[in-house]
């Protein structure tokens, strides 16, 4: 069996990896997409990616899609298509998986809501994390929960949510992207300092991800 | 956890590694860029040395990441006024002699077009690019509309992009081609491309040696008087025939066609990738010839006419309107070729928004006969959980000087007018004062159309109180000639200016009141309420929001003013967002508030009538604040009854 996160590349001609990253505006979104893609690259991929962003400072949901292969005409994932769905909010993780998760596709989600500001005003009610996970489960059996927000802050910022994610999804998805090469995206893309707090929250999320998989067996 | 509305990692420490990128020698090198990155990369290939533009979305970036560069490569780099001063500015340079670029969203043109329907006749001298952000599906913009339309209305070349690596190659051929034929050339770049990332390769850069010079000429004369005009129009027509033969032989036409086939695809930009995927989808890859086009206007006749001669029929897919479905069956009429032309009104006879995969799916099923591959239907996903899916409405941030003044202007509004009040409202983040829990806008259209729309309704006599609530950058962009109408024809309204001094909602680019241009060096301060009062306003008053008892004596006053002309509140206090990144790069901590349980009393004004994000009511009925979110502005404890909130020790 091959080792999580340690693949070495290679993936089936005509094969696209279709990943879709959901949450609100500022948790990171479009940098966690940018570091997604550009570890895609440094593996020899060809990479597309889009962002579905309206106001997203002001509390709205962002959208990226991230997509790679030997050979890939568009940035946008299908309906149905994705093989994974990485949510930084847990309403927006179901939201987009039901539009976009493949069946028996991964989803990983922080378990951490951000509140519409109807739920504030008591005009609408959040759906209990129980719910939105048995939700899940009728699209696929591979469904992953972690505390990210408070892993990021332990790593040094609760802003590399985005981060953590990625590790754990790096260990449980079977992504041929080496770990290594999430890392060295880390260090192009940030600033030192703000690189050393990614590659740790990743580092935390990536062991979290490997406890699952042991766990599954 | 609640709401984190900004993050100041991904905007400041993604910078350094950009900038390398975009300032790169290395001719080849392979990096990944957003559209809007790709875009700056392609004008600095191409020598541009003036740039201008107003922030809007989708393609704010543009400007944004050519002044971080701007510097290194003495390139004049402005956040213009409006996009009609952005676009005048841009064929000034050009004209004389330095190759400029301009960036705006697709409404923008819609305020440039009257500048554009002379610079069109005139011309220019140095290679000129309008880039357009389309927003097809209207995600961060008041109304979608098909820029295409105004391609061919002022018949300059339009090129689409279909991702950001061709977007950097259409730069470079569009600024090169604008200096061959005279004439400005347009990008248009839709939200998905403008947004998107791909890894584009990067080219020599030129780093033209120019003095700006203007070269008088009497076809910058742009002028009915004596047929000059029509003349122009004329040598304007005559032009097209070189810019169809150019766009005919352009390198971003793609044919793909072996001569088996009986079916075509024809798109241009974004819809084209999505045609491909889907074609390969259904294992049609073969069945149908592609034809990718360089641009929506002008259209390749010659290269329409040899792709469709053997086809049976031809699928366009293209975002909302059938713009070139349209003008391919036309082509295909007059040349007498019978290939049919299908395109998404076929399916849906008033099409909108942008295409999407599953329903070109449904143009190819229907055209070849040939069922697709079934997508797992979501439908009853979509049905059992729909409960749950609530709406992520947009919202003033927390902390936002908005929130305080809409509260203000809220009692105050209650107190004295009741119900009796007409609300005009404007485009920028005070707009989300229409939702709960301040539903106060009642209208609201465009840019600077609070003012012009209140005017109307004071004139009209009608018995209720009418605002016009605006922000800075807007009153500065569209709202002055609105205002000096009213002063000028007495009508009887209150104006209030939101001043954050920033454009809050396109990411807090500097506005005129703030007192920096754009690459944050110091300029003059220009204040709305000195704008009035040298307009004639008799009342004018600012205040700061986050003083609420002023700000509701500043309201009570205006609403009592009776004339002559409007009354003028300037509600001055900085955007939090932006209040907040200034304080973290000066390495200030901010002072945040927090509830004492004992004294709440869970009344829930601070949580349903004041609506901070950053304040929410736990199931023990006691407000929390949640620390990371707060900004320090206080107004929630004036808000609260029992002085629950206190600063944080």
């Amino acid at each position: 069996m091959p080792i999580p996160g340690d693949s070495q590349g290679g993936i089936a001609m005509g094969r696209v990896w279709s990943i879709i990253i959901a949450g609100v505006g500022g948790q990171g979104i479009v940098t966690t997409a940018r570091i997604l893609a550009e570890s895609a690259l440094a593996s020899g991929y060809s990479v597309k990616a889009t962002d579905i962003v309206g106001g997203a400072q002001r509390g709205g949901a962002v959208l990226s899609h991230v997509r790679f292969g030997n050979l890939v005409h568009s940035p946008i994932v299908p309906d149905g298509l994705a093989d994974v769905v990485i949510g930084i909010e847990p309403l927006e993780a179901l939201r987009s998986s039901i539009q976009y998760l493949r069946q028996d596709g991964t989803v990983v989600f922080n378990e951490e809501p951000v509140y519409p500001l109807t739920v504030l005003l008591k005009q609408q009610k959040y759906p209990p994390l129980e719910e939105i996970r048995s939700a899940l489960l009728t699209i696929t059996k591979n469904v992953f929960t972690l505390k990210a927000s408070e892993l990021a802050r332990s790593a040094g910022s609760r802003l590399a949510a985005g981060s953590v994610l990625l590790g754990f999804m790096a260990a449980v998805s079977g992504i041929p992207i080496p770990k290594h090469n999430f890392h060295a995206a880390m260090e192009e893309v940030f600033t030192e300092r703000v690189a050393r707090v990614n590659i740790k929250a990743f580092e935390l999320g990536f062991s979290k991800g490997l406890e699952a998989v042991n766990r599954l067996g | 956890m609640m709401a984190t509305f900004f993050n100041p990692l991904s905007q400041t420490d993604r910078k350094k590694m950009l900038k390398d990128s975009l300032l790169s020698n290395e001719k080849g090198k392979r990096v990944i860029l957003s559209g809007n990155e790709a875009i700056v990369r392609g004008a600095i290939e191409a020598g541009v040395k003036f740039a201008t533009s107003y922030p809007g979305n989708p393609c704010t970036e543009i400007l944004e990441t050519l002044i971080s560069v701007s510097g290194e490569l003495g390139i004049y780099a402005e956040w213009s006024i409006n996009e009609m001063v952005a676009l005048e500015a841009a064929s000034a340079a050009s004209i004389a002699g330095l190759r400029s670029l301009v960036a705006m969203k697709h409404v923008g043109l819609n305020w440039a077009l009257d500048p554009l329907m002379c610079i069109n006749l005139s011309g220019v001298e140095a290679g000129m690019l309008v880039v357009v952000g389309d927003d097809p599906q209207s995600r961060a913009s008041q109304n979608e509309e098909d820029v295409r339309f105004l391609a061919s209305m002022s018949e300059l070349p339009m090129l689409e992009p279909s991702g950001p690596a061709e977007a950097k190659e259409m730069v470079v051929w569009g600024i090169e081609f604008s200096e061959r034929v005279k004439l400005p050339v347009l990008l248009r770049s839709a939200q998905r491309v403008s947004h998107g990332l791909e890894d584009v390769v990067l080219g020599d850069i030129i780093q033209p040696n120019v003095r700006a010079e203007f070269k008088k000429d009497e076809k910058y004369l742009v002028t009915g008087a004596g047929g000059r005009s029509v003349r122009l129009h004329e040598s304007l027509h005559k032009k097209q025939e070189i810019i169809e033969s150019a766009i005919e032989r352009s390198p971003f036409n793609k044919v793909v066609k072996s001569g088996e086939e009986r079916w075509g695809i024809v798109s241009a930009g974004m819809g084209y990738c999505i045609a491909v995927e889907a074609l390969e989808f259904c294992g049609l890859e073969d069945k149908f010839a592609r034809l990718k086009l360089a641009a929506p206007h002008p259209l390749p006749k010659k290269l329409l006419k040899d792709f469709c001669s053997n086809l049976e029929a031809v699928v366009v897919v293209e975002d909302v309107e059938p713009y070139l479905q349209t003008s391919i069956r036309a082509i295909l009429a007059e040349e007498g070729i019978s290939c049919r032309v299908y395109g998404r009104s076929d399916f849906n006879p008033r099409p909108v928004g942008e295409i999407t995969f599953n329903e070109v799916l449904g143009m190819i099923e229907r055209v070849s006969g040939r069922e697709s591959p079934c997508i797992n239907s979501r439908k009853p996903q979509v049905a059992m959980f729909r409960h749950m899916l609530i709406s992520r409405p947009l919202t003033m941030c927390s902390g936002c000087p908005h929130r305080a003044t809409f509260y203000a202007m809220k009692r105050a509004v209650n107190r004295i007018l009741r119900d009796r009040a007409i609300f005009c409202g404007d485009i920028g983040c005070y707009s989300f004062a229409s939702q709960p829990p301040f539903q106060l806008i009642d209208l609201k259209f465009s840019m600077g159309s609070s003012i012009g729309l209140a005017c109307g309704f004071a004139k009209s006599n009608v018995d209720d109180k009418v605002f016009a609530i605006i922000g800075d950058s807007t009153f500065f962009h569209a709202g002055i000639p609105a205002l000096i109408n009213a002063v000028y024809n007495d009508a009887r309204f209150v104006v209030v200016v939101l001043d954050n001094l920033v454009v809050g909602m396109t990411g807090q680019q500097p506005s005129p009141s703030l007192g920096l241009n754009a690459n944050r060096t110091e300029t003059v301060r220009i204040l709305p309420e000195d704008i009035a009062r040298a307009v004639g306003v008799k009342f004018v008053k600012a205040f700061d929001p986050l003083n609420l008892k002023e700000a509701e004596r500043a309201f009570e006053e205006a609403i009592g003013y009776q004339g002559p002309g409007p009354a003028m509140l300037v509600a001055r206090s900085p955007c939090a967002v932006y209040a907040a990144r200034e304080a973290r790069i000066r390495g200030e901590r901010l002072q945040r508030y927090t509830v004492l349980e004992d004294r709440c009393t869970g009344c829930g004004v601070c949580t349903q009538h004041f609506g901070c994000p950053a304040i929410v009511m736990k199931e023990d009925n006691k407000a929390r604040i949640e620390a990371d979110d707060c900004t320090g502005c206080g107004v929630c404890a004036q808000v609260c009854p029992y002085r629950a909130i206190v600063k944080e020790a």
